[in-house]
């Protein structure tokens, strides 16, 4: 049993690269590898696989979700537009908006 | 006036590194696993993971191996727990 003290930030260092499932609060899973991330949970992932109630939705080549941490909250808005600029500069990019709460 | 030394979260969680943790979210949703880190946001590392979720048709369980959990959404911790009641 492998019990070593690990950060998050240790941890996406690690799986980096390889296959992940990305949950939203809404509900929606999102399949794919890896691609990036940074340290406000921004994430791009690629071969994109997106889940609706365990159903397969849809597929994107690359996808960019946007983190939420609030205690961040004057820079998110920075960051959201390289995030969106890189997606504008990928034809085949899609990125996902919004503050990923599901709605009550 | 005010005192300084109120309860330390992070010393709490850090005290639950190695242990099994009974996770309750915003949402309907729960999580079980053994703590593996954290950090200043208590996002927090997990693996073997049981996540439970409360909905109107029942509950859902699915395991995982190892989850980064973000800590936005959390609202209660609870050391050494074992879930909801199934």
């Amino acid at each position: 049993m492998s019990l070593r003290k690990q950060t998050p930030s240790d941890f996406l260092k690690q799986i980096i690269g390889r296959p992940v499932v990305v949950k939203l609060n809404s509900g929606v899973d999102y399949r794919g590898v890896l691609a990036c991330l940074d340290g406000y949970m921004n994430i791009a992932v690629e071969q994109t696989e997106e889940y609706v109630n365990g159903q397969l939705k849809n597929k994107y080549g690359d996808a960019f979700l946007r983190g939420n941490n609030d205690s961040r909250m004057y820079r998110r808005y920075c960051k959201m537009s390289t995030i969106q600029d890189l997606a504008l500069a990928k034809n085949r990019s899609i990125f996902m908006g919004g503050d990923n709460s599901r709605e009550v | 006036m005010f005192s300084k030394s109120g309860p330390a979260v992070p010393e709490l969680v850090d005290k639950c590194i190695g242990s099994r943790i009974h996770i309750v979210m915003k949402n309907d949703k729960e999580i079980v696993g053994t703590l593996l880190g954290f950090d200043d946001f208590v996002n927090m590392v997990l693996e073997d993971v049981t996540e439970f979720e409360i909905t109107p048709e029942g509950r859902r369980i699915t395991k995982l191996d190892q989850i980064l959990l973000n800590g936005n959404n959390i609202t209660m911790l609870i050391p050494g727990g074992e879930g909801p009641e199934v």
